[in-house]
Protein backbone atom coordinates (compact mmCIF):
# COMPACT_ATOMS: atom_id res chain seq x y z
CA UNK A 1 0.00 0.00 0.00
CA UNK A 2 2.61 2.49 0.97
CA UNK A 3 4.83 1.99 -1.83
CA UNK A 4 1.82 2.24 -4.40
CA UNK A 5 1.11 5.83 -2.80
CA UNK A 6 4.57 6.84 -2.88
CA UNK A 7 4.16 5.93 -6.86
CA UNK A 8 1.06 7.82 -7.22
CA UNK A 9 2.41 11.02 -5.71
CA UNK A 10 5.92 10.57 -7.50
CA UNK A 11 3.36 10.60 -10.62
CA UNK A 12 0.93 13.52 -10.05
CA UNK A 13 3.36 15.59 -8.42
CA UNK A 14 6.40 15.33 -10.69
CA UNK A 15 8.81 14.46 -7.15
CA UNK A 16 11.53 12.31 -6.48
CA UNK A 17 11.18 8.85 -3.97
CA UNK A 18 13.15 10.73 -1.54
CA UNK A 19 11.07 13.85 -1.06
CA UNK A 20 8.17 12.15 0.03
CA UNK A 21 8.28 11.33 3.74
CA UNK A 22 5.31 10.24 5.82
CA UNK A 23 5.81 13.50 7.60
CA UNK A 24 5.27 15.45 4.48
CA UNK A 25 2.60 17.75 4.94
CA UNK A 26 0.65 17.91 1.15
CA UNK A 27 -0.80 21.84 1.71
CA UNK A 28 2.44 23.39 3.67
CA UNK A 29 5.48 20.74 1.68
CA UNK A 30 4.14 19.75 -1.64
CA UNK A 31 1.75 23.38 -2.09
CA UNK A 32 -1.08 21.21 -3.27
CA UNK A 33 -4.70 22.22 -2.39
CA UNK A 34 -7.75 21.15 -2.28
CA UNK A 35 -8.57 19.71 -5.93
CA UNK A 36 -5.15 18.56 -6.36
CA UNK A 37 -6.27 16.48 -3.15
CA UNK A 38 -8.98 15.13 -4.68
CA UNK A 39 -7.01 14.39 -7.93
CA UNK A 40 -4.87 12.15 -5.37
CA UNK A 41 -7.57 10.30 -3.91
CA UNK A 42 -8.99 9.73 -7.39
CA UNK A 43 -5.37 8.30 -8.42
CA UNK A 44 -5.79 6.09 -5.29
CA UNK A 45 -8.82 4.86 -6.00
CA UNK A 46 -8.04 3.60 -9.28
CA UNK A 47 -4.48 1.76 -8.13
CA UNK A 48 -5.74 0.00 -5.07
CA UNK A 49 -9.70 0.17 -5.59
CA UNK A 50 -9.75 1.79 -2.51
CA UNK A 51 -12.76 4.94 -2.41
CA UNK A 52 -12.16 7.83 0.16
CA UNK A 53 -14.87 10.52 -0.12
CA UNK A 54 -14.27 13.86 -0.10
CA UNK A 55 -15.65 14.43 3.14
CA UNK A 56 -12.48 13.09 4.29
CA UNK A 57 -10.22 14.74 2.94
CA UNK A 58 -9.95 17.42 5.80
CA UNK A 59 -9.05 14.51 7.83
CA UNK A 60 -5.74 13.91 5.91
CA UNK A 61 -2.43 16.32 6.21
CA UNK A 62 0.46 14.17 5.59
CA UNK A 63 1.61 11.30 3.92
CA UNK A 64 1.62 8.96 7.20
CA UNK A 65 -1.94 9.72 7.67
CA UNK A 66 -3.33 9.42 4.20
CA UNK A 67 -1.54 5.80 4.21
CA UNK A 68 -3.20 4.78 7.86
CA UNK A 69 -6.56 6.26 6.22
CA UNK A 70 -6.30 3.85 3.03
CA UNK A 71 -4.54 1.07 5.44
CA UNK A 72 -7.77 1.88 7.53
CA UNK A 73 -10.23 1.30 5.09
CA UNK A 74 -8.57 -1.78 3.47
CA UNK A 75 -8.83 -4.09 6.89
CA UNK B 1 -32.73 11.02 -35.30
CA UNK B 2 -29.93 13.26 -36.46
CA UNK B 3 -30.50 14.99 -39.88
CA UNK B 4 -26.95 14.75 -42.06
CA UNK B 5 -25.64 18.22 -41.49
CA UNK B 6 -22.16 19.82 -41.51
CA UNK B 7 -21.31 23.24 -39.52
CA UNK B 8 -20.95 26.03 -42.30
CA UNK B 9 -20.50 28.52 -40.15
CA UNK B 10 -19.28 30.11 -36.65
CA UNK B 11 -19.16 33.49 -34.76
CA UNK B 12 -18.60 34.45 -31.71
CA UNK B 13 -19.34 37.80 -29.18
CA UNK B 14 -18.08 38.81 -26.07
CA UNK B 15 -18.33 41.63 -23.65
CA UNK B 16 -15.58 44.37 -24.69
CA UNK B 17 -14.35 44.83 -20.85
CA UNK B 18 -12.02 42.27 -20.07
CA UNK B 19 -11.04 41.95 -16.02
CA UNK B 20 -7.65 40.25 -15.28
CA UNK B 21 -7.17 38.42 -12.31
CA UNK B 22 -4.85 41.55 -11.12
CA UNK B 23 -8.46 43.89 -10.90
CA UNK B 24 -10.18 41.13 -9.34
CA UNK B 25 -7.44 41.52 -6.39
CA UNK B 26 -8.71 44.33 -5.94
CA UNK B 27 -12.73 43.28 -5.09
CA UNK B 28 -11.77 39.97 -3.12
CA UNK B 29 -8.29 38.55 -1.47
CA UNK B 30 -6.36 36.73 -3.91
CA UNK B 31 -3.89 37.06 -6.52
CA UNK B 32 -3.07 36.26 -9.98
CA UNK B 33 -0.76 34.07 -9.26
CA UNK B 34 -3.48 32.22 -6.85
CA UNK B 35 -6.27 32.27 -9.86
CA UNK B 36 -4.25 31.09 -12.58
CA UNK B 37 -2.16 27.89 -10.85
CA UNK B 38 -5.71 26.45 -9.53
CA UNK B 39 -7.95 27.38 -12.81
CA UNK B 40 -5.27 28.40 -15.54
CA UNK B 41 -7.43 31.57 -15.71
CA UNK B 42 -5.96 34.70 -16.15
CA UNK B 43 -8.97 36.98 -17.37
CA UNK B 44 -12.52 36.87 -18.29
CA UNK B 45 -14.89 39.13 -20.02
CA UNK B 46 -17.04 40.84 -18.50
CA UNK B 47 -20.75 42.26 -19.44
CA UNK B 48 -21.50 46.02 -19.00
CA UNK B 49 -23.82 46.87 -21.50
CA UNK B 50 -24.10 43.98 -23.18
CA UNK B 51 -26.88 41.39 -22.46
CA UNK B 52 -27.09 37.66 -23.24
CA UNK B 53 -29.38 38.20 -26.80
CA UNK B 54 -27.05 41.18 -27.83
CA UNK B 55 -24.25 38.86 -27.27
CA UNK B 56 -26.00 35.93 -29.23
CA UNK B 57 -27.53 38.29 -31.98
CA UNK B 58 -23.83 39.50 -33.01
CA UNK B 59 -22.24 35.56 -32.70
CA UNK B 60 -24.96 34.14 -35.22
CA UNK B 61 -24.89 37.54 -37.63
CA UNK B 62 -20.79 36.58 -38.02
CA UNK B 63 -21.50 32.49 -38.12
CA UNK B 64 -24.26 33.00 -40.68
CA UNK B 65 -22.52 35.60 -42.82
CA UNK B 66 -19.54 32.91 -42.93
CA UNK B 67 -21.95 30.35 -44.01
CA UNK B 68 -23.82 32.77 -46.88
CA UNK B 69 -27.18 31.49 -45.55
CA UNK B 70 -29.83 34.25 -45.75
CA UNK B 71 -32.11 34.84 -42.72
CA UNK B 72 -35.26 33.56 -44.59
CA UNK B 73 -33.19 30.41 -45.09
CA UNK B 74 -33.35 29.46 -41.64
CA UNK B 75 -35.41 26.80 -40.50
CA UNK B 76 -35.08 25.93 -36.89
CA UNK B 77 -33.20 28.41 -34.40
CA UNK B 78 -32.09 26.28 -30.57
CA UNK B 79 -30.61 28.59 -27.76
CA UNK B 80 -29.24 27.00 -24.79
CA UNK B 81 -28.19 29.65 -21.61
CA UNK B 82 -29.05 29.63 -18.07
CA UNK B 83 -28.70 33.17 -17.88
CA UNK B 84 -31.01 34.49 -20.44
CA UNK B 85 -32.01 38.14 -20.61
CA UNK B 86 -36.08 37.40 -19.93
CA UNK B 87 -38.13 34.67 -18.50
CA UNK B 88 -39.64 34.57 -22.13
CA UNK B 89 -39.55 34.91 -24.96
CA UNK B 90 -36.57 32.85 -24.85
CA UNK B 91 -33.09 33.73 -26.34
CA UNK B 92 -33.63 31.94 -29.47
CA UNK B 93 -37.28 34.28 -30.16
CA UNK B 94 -35.10 37.29 -29.73
CA UNK B 95 -32.35 35.70 -31.79
CA UNK B 96 -35.07 35.31 -34.10
CA UNK B 97 -36.39 38.44 -33.56
CA UNK B 98 -33.67 40.85 -34.36
CA UNK B 99 -32.72 38.69 -37.42
CA UNK B 100 -35.96 39.29 -38.80
CA UNK B 101 -36.91 35.58 -39.23
CA UNK B 102 -40.26 35.69 -40.18
CA UNK B 103 -41.54 31.76 -39.72
CA UNK B 104 -39.15 29.00 -37.84
CA UNK B 105 -38.96 26.54 -35.18
CA UNK B 106 -37.32 28.67 -32.16
CA UNK B 107 -36.96 27.17 -28.67
CA UNK B 108 -34.26 27.19 -25.64
CA UNK B 109 -32.42 24.03 -24.05
CA UNK B 110 -31.27 24.55 -20.69
CA UNK B 111 -28.41 21.56 -19.75
CA UNK B 112 -25.92 23.67 -17.57
CA UNK B 113 -22.40 24.29 -19.21
CA UNK B 114 -23.51 20.88 -21.32
CA UNK B 115 -26.06 23.12 -23.39
CA UNK B 116 -24.46 23.49 -26.27
CA UNK B 117 -23.88 19.72 -27.03
CA UNK B 118 -27.62 19.82 -25.96
CA UNK B 119 -28.36 22.75 -28.30
CA UNK B 120 -26.79 21.10 -31.44
CA UNK B 121 -27.95 17.27 -31.21
CA UNK B 122 -31.58 19.01 -30.51
CA UNK B 123 -30.97 20.89 -33.72
CA UNK B 124 -30.18 18.55 -35.92
CA UNK B 125 -32.62 16.14 -34.82
CA UNK B 126 -35.60 18.98 -35.61
CA UNK B 127 -33.91 19.22 -38.85
CA UNK B 128 -34.77 15.91 -39.43
CA UNK B 129 -38.44 16.01 -37.69
CA UNK B 130 -39.19 19.00 -39.50
CA UNK B 131 -36.81 18.19 -42.58
CA UNK B 132 -35.39 21.51 -42.78
CA UNK B 133 -32.26 22.66 -44.10
CA UNK B 134 -30.45 25.37 -42.27
CA UNK B 135 -30.50 25.84 -38.01
CA UNK B 136 -28.65 28.36 -35.90
CA UNK B 137 -27.44 26.69 -32.74
CA UNK B 138 -26.19 29.30 -29.94
CA UNK B 139 -25.22 29.59 -26.31
CA UNK B 140 -25.25 33.01 -24.41
CA UNK B 141 -24.31 33.45 -20.80
CA UNK B 142 -24.22 36.32 -18.73
CA UNK B 143 -22.62 34.44 -16.12
CA UNK B 144 -21.23 37.21 -14.09
CA UNK B 145 -24.38 38.81 -12.79
CA UNK B 146 -25.16 35.33 -10.87
CA UNK B 147 -21.56 35.34 -9.24
CA UNK B 148 -21.35 36.36 -5.21
CA UNK B 149 -18.22 39.40 -5.71
CA UNK B 150 -17.13 38.70 -2.16
CA UNK B 151 -16.91 34.81 -2.69
CA UNK B 152 -13.25 34.59 -3.97
CA UNK B 153 -13.89 30.55 -4.54
CA UNK B 154 -16.40 30.86 -6.93
CA UNK B 155 -16.27 34.73 -8.65
CA UNK B 156 -13.07 34.14 -9.88
CA UNK B 157 -14.15 31.51 -12.37
CA UNK B 158 -16.49 32.50 -14.53
CA UNK B 159 -16.82 35.30 -17.60
CA UNK B 160 -19.58 36.02 -20.19
CA UNK B 161 -19.68 35.28 -23.78
CA UNK B 162 -21.79 34.00 -26.59
CA UNK B 163 -21.21 31.30 -29.36
CA UNK B 164 -22.93 30.43 -32.51
CA UNK B 165 -22.74 28.19 -35.49
CA UNK B 166 -24.47 27.38 -38.73
CA UNK B 167 -26.04 23.76 -39.26
CA UNK B 168 -27.00 23.15 -43.13
CA UNK B 169 -28.41 19.58 -44.34
CA UNK B 170 -25.23 17.68 -46.17
CA UNK B 171 -24.92 14.40 -48.09
CA UNK B 172 -22.39 13.05 -45.85
CA UNK B 173 -23.38 13.37 -41.96
CA UNK B 174 -20.38 15.36 -40.21
CA UNK B 175 -22.14 15.32 -37.07
CA UNK B 176 -21.84 12.26 -35.68
CA UNK B 177 -22.08 10.06 -32.10
CA UNK B 178 -24.07 11.83 -29.97
CA UNK B 179 -24.05 11.69 -26.84
CA UNK B 180 -26.13 13.03 -24.08
CA UNK B 181 -26.34 12.04 -20.39
CA UNK B 182 -27.73 13.28 -17.03
CA UNK B 183 -27.43 11.91 -13.52
CA UNK B 184 -29.66 13.69 -10.40
CA UNK B 185 -27.57 16.06 -8.63
CA UNK B 186 -28.56 14.50 -5.43
CA UNK B 187 -25.64 16.72 -2.92
CA UNK B 188 -26.99 19.90 -4.99
CA UNK B 189 -22.77 20.36 -6.18
CA UNK B 190 -23.96 23.32 -8.44
CA UNK B 191 -27.03 25.13 -8.20
CA UNK B 192 -28.49 28.72 -8.68
CA UNK B 193 -31.55 29.45 -6.93
CA UNK B 194 -34.42 31.75 -8.31
CA UNK B 195 -36.37 34.44 -6.82
CA UNK B 196 -39.17 33.46 -5.38
CA UNK B 197 -42.36 35.81 -4.81
CA UNK B 198 -45.58 35.06 -2.91
CA UNK B 199 -48.84 35.12 -4.09
CA UNK B 200 -52.48 35.24 -2.35
CA UNK B 201 -52.13 32.05 -1.74
CA UNK B 202 -48.82 31.09 -0.80
CA UNK B 203 -47.96 33.56 2.77
CA UNK B 204 -44.78 34.79 2.93
CA UNK B 205 -42.34 33.27 0.61
CA UNK B 206 -40.41 36.02 -1.00
CA UNK B 207 -36.42 35.71 -1.34
CA UNK B 208 -34.16 37.10 -3.62
CA UNK B 209 -32.28 35.08 -6.33
CA UNK B 210 -28.92 33.78 -4.95
CA UNK B 211 -25.81 33.97 -6.52
CA UNK B 212 -24.03 30.07 -7.68
CA UNK B 213 -22.94 27.70 -5.01
CA UNK B 214 -20.55 24.91 -6.25
CA UNK B 215 -18.97 21.90 -4.58
CA UNK B 216 -15.62 22.64 -5.94
CA UNK B 217 -14.03 18.81 -4.82
CA UNK B 218 -17.75 17.13 -6.06
CA UNK B 219 -17.96 18.59 -9.32
CA UNK B 220 -13.81 18.44 -9.93
CA UNK B 221 -14.88 14.57 -9.17
CA UNK B 222 -17.83 14.54 -11.27
CA UNK B 223 -16.18 16.24 -14.34
CA UNK B 224 -13.35 14.57 -15.09
CA UNK B 225 -15.15 11.21 -14.75
CA UNK B 226 -17.87 11.84 -17.32
CA UNK B 227 -14.97 13.94 -19.41
CA UNK B 228 -13.24 10.58 -19.44
CA UNK B 229 -15.73 8.15 -20.25
CA UNK B 230 -17.20 10.06 -22.79
CA UNK B 231 -13.89 10.94 -24.60
CA UNK B 232 -13.48 6.75 -24.19
CA UNK B 233 -16.56 6.17 -25.58
CA UNK B 234 -16.22 8.42 -28.63
CA UNK B 235 -13.24 6.98 -29.36
CA UNK B 236 -15.13 3.51 -29.35
CA UNK B 237 -17.68 4.95 -31.50
CA UNK B 238 -15.10 6.26 -33.93
CA UNK B 239 -14.06 3.06 -34.52
CA UNK B 240 -11.19 3.12 -37.54
CA UNK B 241 -11.52 6.89 -38.00
CA UNK B 242 -9.96 8.27 -34.79
CA UNK B 243 -10.79 11.70 -33.00
CA UNK B 244 -7.77 14.13 -33.93
CA UNK B 245 -8.65 16.72 -31.57
CA UNK B 246 -11.00 17.53 -28.24
CA UNK B 247 -12.37 20.81 -27.44
CA UNK B 248 -13.96 20.26 -23.94
CA UNK B 249 -16.01 22.69 -22.04
CA UNK B 250 -13.45 25.03 -20.27
CA UNK B 251 -14.38 24.88 -16.59
CA UNK B 252 -10.78 24.60 -15.35
CA UNK B 253 -7.69 23.71 -16.56
CA UNK B 254 -6.96 20.91 -13.67
CA UNK B 255 -9.95 19.09 -15.31
CA UNK B 256 -8.53 18.97 -18.92
CA UNK B 257 -4.85 18.34 -17.49
CA UNK B 258 -6.01 15.52 -15.40
CA UNK B 259 -7.89 13.36 -18.19
CA UNK B 260 -4.52 14.45 -20.32
CA UNK B 261 -2.75 12.35 -17.49
CA UNK B 262 -5.63 10.05 -16.64
CA UNK B 263 -5.68 8.57 -20.00
CA UNK B 264 -1.98 9.42 -21.40
CA UNK B 265 -3.12 11.61 -24.32
CA UNK B 266 -0.93 14.99 -25.83
CA UNK B 267 -2.11 17.86 -25.00
CA UNK B 268 -1.84 19.17 -28.00
CA UNK B 269 -5.04 17.06 -29.03
CA UNK B 270 -6.73 19.53 -26.86
CA UNK B 271 -8.23 22.99 -27.04
CA UNK B 272 -7.92 25.11 -23.87
CA UNK B 273 -9.03 29.16 -24.15
CA UNK B 274 -9.98 29.18 -20.78
CA UNK B 275 -7.16 31.52 -19.27
CA UNK B 276 -9.15 34.29 -21.79
CA UNK B 277 -12.64 34.04 -20.95
CA UNK B 278 -12.79 31.92 -17.85
CA UNK B 279 -15.51 29.68 -17.53
CA UNK B 280 -18.37 30.63 -19.94
CA UNK B 281 -20.81 28.20 -19.31
CA UNK B 282 -22.85 26.74 -22.48
CA UNK B 283 -21.17 29.48 -24.26
CA UNK B 284 -17.31 27.88 -23.39
CA UNK B 285 -17.13 25.42 -26.43
CA UNK B 286 -18.49 27.12 -29.63
CA UNK B 287 -16.31 30.12 -28.11
CA UNK B 288 -13.45 27.95 -28.03
CA UNK B 289 -14.35 25.96 -31.49
CA UNK B 290 -14.25 29.60 -33.03
CA UNK B 291 -10.83 30.62 -31.46
CA UNK B 292 -9.37 26.86 -32.73
CA UNK B 293 -10.57 27.66 -36.09
CA UNK B 294 -9.47 31.47 -36.26
CA UNK B 295 -6.32 30.04 -35.02
CA UNK B 296 -5.90 27.83 -37.46
CA UNK B 297 -5.45 24.88 -34.86
CA UNK B 298 -8.55 23.26 -35.93
CA UNK B 299 -8.65 22.87 -40.11
CA UNK B 300 -10.82 20.98 -42.70
CA UNK B 301 -10.60 17.64 -42.58
CA UNK B 302 -10.00 17.37 -38.52
CA UNK B 303 -11.98 15.02 -36.80
CA UNK B 304 -12.63 17.41 -33.62
CA UNK B 305 -14.82 15.60 -30.41
CA UNK B 306 -17.03 18.12 -28.24
CA UNK B 307 -17.33 17.06 -24.55
CA UNK B 308 -19.73 19.28 -22.41
CA UNK B 309 -20.24 18.63 -18.35
CA UNK B 310 -22.10 20.45 -15.54
CA UNK B 311 -25.10 21.24 -13.84
CA UNK B 312 -27.89 19.20 -14.03
CA UNK B 313 -25.81 17.36 -13.58
CA UNK B 314 -24.89 16.77 -17.56
CA UNK B 315 -22.60 15.48 -19.95
CA UNK B 316 -22.54 15.20 -23.85
CA UNK B 317 -20.83 14.51 -26.23
CA UNK B 318 -20.25 14.17 -29.96
CA UNK B 319 -17.98 14.28 -32.96
CA UNK B 320 -17.54 16.75 -35.78
CA UNK B 321 -15.92 16.49 -38.86
CA UNK B 322 -14.79 20.06 -39.73
CA UNK B 323 -15.21 21.15 -43.12
CA UNK B 324 -14.86 24.99 -42.94
CA UNK B 325 -11.80 25.87 -44.22
CA UNK B 326 -9.92 28.94 -42.74
CA UNK B 327 -7.59 31.41 -44.25
CA UNK B 328 -4.16 30.29 -43.55
CA UNK B 329 -5.23 27.16 -45.82
CA UNK B 330 -6.57 29.15 -48.39
CA UNK B 331 -3.18 30.80 -49.04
Amino acid sequence: MQEKIIASLMAQLDLDREAIKPESRFIEDFSMDSLDMVEMLINLEKETGIKVPVEEVGDIHTVGELISHLEGKQQ
Amino acid sequence: MLAPVSITGIGKCVPEKVVTNDELAALVETSDEWISKRTGIRARHVAVEETATSLAVSAVKDALAMSGEKPDSVGVIVACTITGDELTPSLAGQVQKALGIPLCAALDVSAGCTGFVYALVTAASLMDTLQKDVAIVVASEIMTKYCDWTDRATCVLFGDGAGAVVLRRSEAARLLHPILSATPDTDDVIVVKKEARSTPFTGEVVSSRESIRMKGADVFTYAVGVLEETLKELSVRCGEQPIQKIVPHQANEKIIDFVIRSMKLGREQFFVDIANYANTSSASIPIALCDAWESGWLSAGDRVAIIGFGSGLTSGGAVIDWTIQNEKENK
